[in-house]
């Protein structure tokens, strides 16, 4: 055993839900590089629930809060959403007419939100999130301590890219292998 | 005019699966290459970029490529590896940024233009054979599939140059051969571009007649064109003479008879029937020392290993705690190269035939098996296109099935056959086996390939 730190491997989901079986994989990898490997392990996220079956010794963080606080979605929000029902709220005292119309507001406004925003946004949300990340990570993780970043989804990967292009030595893999080994993926 | 006659035919071979790649389809193209550059020709194979053999599926074997005459140019065009890419490094700038966008660029690509991850590689090829031939024209085109971007480039090429074009199906492209079901859903675009690759071929070449049959039945119009090309062993990894084995009963530790499997296991083949029936053969009286011994690498792609070493572990319990241990009297031997394949053969007692599918599946293997001259236990659907191959072979065990109660009836006969099995045994077994050497089951294919040459005006040899 060498003196040095232990090596941390970085897991990076930001979209567990992309794929049913993420949080069980992510749960075994965690468990395997902590038990087998000391290595230490924080994993990236921009989910908030699920995560009951995490080793408690791993470092999670989220960032779904700094992901709602972001002007875009939160402007989105805005315009689409709380902004038109605002303008209907006083109709509402008309009774019936009223009610149709803030019925057809709400369909308007999931229906931008929908087939306009979210094609829109899925491009956008994997730069919005690595940028976030990138704040998180200079503040909160040690990357000379970093010896394995292993990307879950594709979400994750502007922000693998980055950190990759960053730390040209580093392994950033999407590979799921079990191991600290550079050449094992 | 005598010059232009006595000009040596030039091949563009377009074989993507060749040396050092260690697939299963690379043995016919590096034997058909090496035949014809002996013959005399000019031959130019495309094949897969090293990269992608290297460190994107872990399929490579270097010593290979000393079976590959030097005589030979190859040529390797690129290839897009975005589904094979794992490295993130790797990754290019718009798919390091946009990662859905690539995604869905990459996914029209194969909806809309070629349905197939390899065809950037025919592309590249199309592109690279062209600047080839403009300096130096090709007679011939050959195009081995799979891939089967490489009919579409051969197709292309031939559309831009009126180069003629041989394909040949090792595989099939639209046929699933282990389920013998359309490999594919109906109206997807592999059927549209089969069709159109096929007709305007010179030949199309199958590895038995089944398939062949499958084929013209459904392209009657390309049937007069299409022809069988059997696979065959290759006389330059076997030895020309096979010893009988030494005496089964001997003394020592040693396990007696030895059965093995030679070749790459695959998930496909029918392992736990061999085990099971290995197992029950154990039981009788002069099979209590017998060893099965697995020769070869485990699956075509890395990682496959671990998972086929269980398999092969927990056949006998598929209920039991998945162990490291392998069933008793069962070896991995692990890979062998071809400098030793004769010496696994010669210390084979008895050979164990394992294929997965049934009446469009041949195996390359077969051929080698029956070339070493020992007897052959069958284990594989009964109705196997390698079984027309086997029928005549003098040593062939066959137990009609996977029932593993006749696969072990099968093994006790082959290995008393083996205990008293003596040299004009081995030397009819030979003598059947002559038949399907290389040079010879290739002859067809050489003399096709001549004919379309000597319309150039070009002459091997």
């Amino acid at each position: 055993m060498s003196g040095g730190p232990s090596p941390r491997v970085l897991i990076l989901v930001l979209d567990p839900k992309s794929h049913k079986r993420n949080y069980k994989r992510v749960a075994g990898l965690t468990s395997y590089f902590l038990d087998e490997e000391g290595a230490q392990v924080d994993v990236l996220t921009a989910e908030p629930r699920g995560w009951g079956r995490l080793d408690e010794r791993a470092r999670l963080h989220h960032l779904h809060a700094a992901e709602a606080r972001h002007p875009l979605p939160w402007l989105e929000r805005m315009v689409v959403t709380r902004l038109p029902r605002f303008a209907v709220r006083p109709l509402k005292r008309l009774g019936r007419p009223g009610d149709v119309l803030g019925r057809v507001q709400g369909r308007l406004s999931s229906a931008v939100h929908r087939r306009l925003f979210l094609p829109f946004y899925r491009h956008v949300r994997p730069l919005l999130l690595a940028r976030i990340a990138r704040r998180r990570i200079r503040r909160e993780i040690d990357m000379g301590e970093v010896r394995r970043i292993i990307v879950m989804d594709v979400v994750s990967v502007p922000c693998a890219w980055r950190l990759a292009r960053k730390n040209p030595d580093l392994t950033v893999t999407t590979r799921q292998v079990r191991t600290l080994d550079p050449d094992g993926g | 005019m005598k010059a232009m006659a006595e000009r040596r035919p030039r091949l563009l071979y377009l074989a993507f699966y060749y040396p050092p790649s260690r697939a299963s389809g690379v043995y016919r193209p590096r034997a058909t290459a090496n035949l014809l550059a002996e013959q005399g020709w000019d031959v130019t194979v495309f094949a897969a970029p090293l990269t992608f053999l290297r460190d994107a599926i872990g399929s490579f074997d270097e010593k290979l490529l000393d079976s590959v005459d030097p005589r030979i140019t190859v040529e390797r065009p690129y290839l897009n590896q975005f589904v094979w890419q794992k490295n993130v490094h790797e990754f290019s700038r718009f798919r390091g940024t946009f990662p859905f966008l690539s995604r869905s660029v990459y996914d029209w690509g194969q909806k809309h233009v070629f349905p197939e991850n390899y065809a950037s590689w025919a592309w590249a090829s199309v592109r690279r054979a062209l600047r080839m031939h403009a300096r130096k024209k090709f007679d011939v085109v050959l195009a081995t599939g799979n891939p089967f971007a490489s009919f579409a480039a051969a197709w292309m090429f031939n559309k831009l140059t009126r180069t003629p074009y041989i394909l040949d199906n090792r595989d099939a492209w639209t046929l699933d051969l282990f389920t013998e079901e359309p490999a594919f859903e109906k109206g997807h675009p592999a059927y549209r571009w089969e069709k159109r690759v096929l007709k305007s071929a010179a030949n199309v070449v199958f590895v038995n007649d089944a398939l062949r049959s499958w084929h013209a039945e459904r392209y009657p119009r390309v049937a007069d064109r299409m022809m069988v090309v059997p696979n065959g062993w290759d006389s330059d990894t076997l030895p020309g003479t096979i010893e009988p084995p030494a005496k089964v009963h001997d003394d020592g530790e040693e396990r007696r008879p030895r059965f093995s499997y030679v070749g790459t296991l695959t998930g496909k083949q029918p392992i736990e029937p061999l085990i099971e029936g290995f197992d029950r053969a154990r039981e009788h009286p002069d099979m209590a020392g017998a060893g099965l011994d697995l020769h070869g690498y485990l699956g075509f792609f890395k990682g496959a290993d671990t998972k086929l070493l269980k398999r092969i572990a927990s056949a006998l319990d598929p209920d039991a705690e998945e162990g490291p241990d392998l069933p008793s009297g069962v070896r991995y031997c692990g890979p062998v190269s071809k400098t030793e394949l004769g010496e696994v053969y010669r210390n084979s007692d008895v050979l164990v035939f394992l294929a997965g599918g049934a009446r469009y599946v041949t195996s390359g293997k077969i051929f080698e098996y029956m070339a070493a001259g020992r007897p052959i236990v069958s284990v594989h659907a009964p109705g196997s296109a390698a079984e027309e191959v086997l029928r005549d072979y003098p040593l062939w065990f066959n137990p009609g099935g996977l029932d593993p109660e006749a696969i072990a009836g099968s093994m006790v006969a082959a290995a008393k056959a083996a205990a008293g099995l003596d040299r004009p045994q081995i030397d009819e077994a030979s003598a059947y086996a002559a038949r399907f050497e290389r040079t010879v089951s290739l002859e067809p294919l050489v003399q096709r390939l001549n004919e379309l040459a000597a319309r150039k005006g070009a002459v091997a040899g």
